[in-house]
């Protein structure tokens, strides 16, 4: 579930139904990335996505992710799609969620860990 | 060729086929690709010319996916084929008094949306008269249909055809049929469920009964939002409320357990409905469609859940 998502988590494998598509931007090397919120009963998070996927995913859309993992960025938990994992369309509209806790609110927590690691 | 092996072949009345096209119909029929639709249409086609018994469920399941509120080509053209079966295989259609009802039920619903393109001019003058052949034929299956035939009716009024017959209704009943007293019989019949849900598609169903029985009130915007994008966000398709107004008051009747838990209350995806209108005659329609039962309820035939 969203609630059990740490920071260094690897083969993530949830099921989410997507609340809102961000702006897409553009990376050094060439790429679209977009964050994605997503959520599940236990509480929302952000999933960054890259190129294509990004453009057809959709609000409403219910999302199986196999083998992500989690990461912070700028200080909040993010989502990814990892090597060999993808995201898959199950279906739209019929899942219940919670919007709260939203796990990728900038955590102090995080960036803390983040500067210790670099340090 | 196939189609005629299938036949041969087909021990069973073709049930397990017929079974397996409604299945793909109700669950697949979005995702169909053009070709598919098309073959789908033609299966239809030769199942009716066939006589296969069956063949006017599979119909009204096509029916059903004409979405209210819709002129997209995809869509139109499947009002418009289906309209070319029913209306080449007429004596196949007057076998199934079903199969009239939900046909003029479909198609008067269906004759508010095509306006403004030559096509669809053209497309609502075979309707009407599609629909006033079989009202005036087979009055009493349309009769079946109950008070929403009269605000059906209502609706469509102003066509010259509809004018005529709506003459004829109200001075005249007898000439429609012997056992037509007039309007207030009509009115005092409750409408089925079957043809309040008939015009919404599967998809619209599904969303909808999930937001009745599994959202918490408080919860509800996003899916408002998602839906009223999917179907609600044109000007065409406000008179799709109406259908929806009508579905929740009469086919949504949730059980004492959810009415008492803090799932999404009728009344509030009504206000939603009534509230994001943004067209004042498809508003005072759909308020209209909210009042229908409770102007003519009885308490020995109509259901308290329906007001």
């Amino acid at each position: 579930l969203v609630k059990d998502v740490k920071p260094g988590l690897k083969n993530l494998n949830l099921i989410f139904i997507v609340l809102e598509t961000g702006r897409v931007t553009k990376t050094k090397d060439g790429h679209e990335v977009r964050t994605c919120k997503v959520a599940d009963k236990s509480g929302s998070i952000n999933i960054s996505v890259w190129d294509d996927v990004g453009n057809l995913i959709q609000p409403g859309d219910i999302i199986r992710l196999t083998k992500g993992y989690a990461s912070v960025f700028k200080g909040c938990l993010t989502l990814y799609t990892g090597r060999g994992g993808d995201l898959q369309k199950i279906g739209e509209f019929c899942m219940v969620y919670s919007e709260v806790p939203n796990f990728s609110e900038p955590n102090p927590e995080y960036v803390a860990q983040q500067s210790q690691s670099k340090g | 060729q196939c189609y005629r092996d299938l036949a041969l072949v087909s021990r069973d009345g073709m049930n397990i086929v017929l079974n397996k096209i409604n299945h793909i119909l109700m669950e697949k029929y979005l995702k169909l690709q053009d070709t598919c639709r098309t073959q789908l249409m033609w299966l239809l086609r030769e199942l009716v010319k066939s006589g296969v018994l069956g063949a006017d469920g599979v119909c009204m399941t096509f029916m059903k996916q004409i979405a209210g509120g819709d002129v997209t080509a995809k869509n139109i053209w499947l009002a418009e084929n289906v309209l070319e079966i029913l209306t080449e295989q007429r004596e196949w259609v007057l076998k199934s008094s079903l199969l009239i009802a939900m046909a003029v039920y479909t198609y008067l619903r269906l004759i508010v949306d095509h306006h403004g393109t030559a096509q669809l001019q053209g497309l609502r003058q075979k309707e009407v008269e599609f629909c006033i052949s079989l009202l005036r034929e087979r009055f009493m299956d349309c009769f079946m249909i109950g008070r929403d035939l009269v605000r059906l009716l209502q609706n469509v009024a102003r066509i010259p055809e509809f004018e005529l017959l709506w003459k004829d209704i109200i001075h005249n009943p007898q000439v429609l049929s012997a056992q037509f007293t007039g309007v207030l019989q009509l009115l005092q019949s409750r409408t089925s469920r079957k043809f309040l849900a008939c015009r919404l598609t599967p998809d619209m169903e599904t969303k909808l009964l999930f937001m009745t029985s599994r959202v918490r009130f408080g919860q509800q915007k996003r899916y408002q939002d998602w839906f009223q994008r999917q179907y609600l966000s044109t000007p065409d398709s406000q008179s799709l409320r109406c259908d929806l107004i009508r579905y929740i008051c009469g086919v949504v009747h949730p059980s004492n357990e959810v009415l008492s838990s803090d799932i999404l209350p009728r009344w509030a995806i009504i206000g939603w409905l009534l509230t994001t209108c943004t067209s004042n005659v498809a508003a005072s329609n759909a308020k209209l469609a909210l009042f229908y039962d409770w102007l003519f309820f009885n308490p020995e035939k109509d259901s308290i859940m329906n007001i």
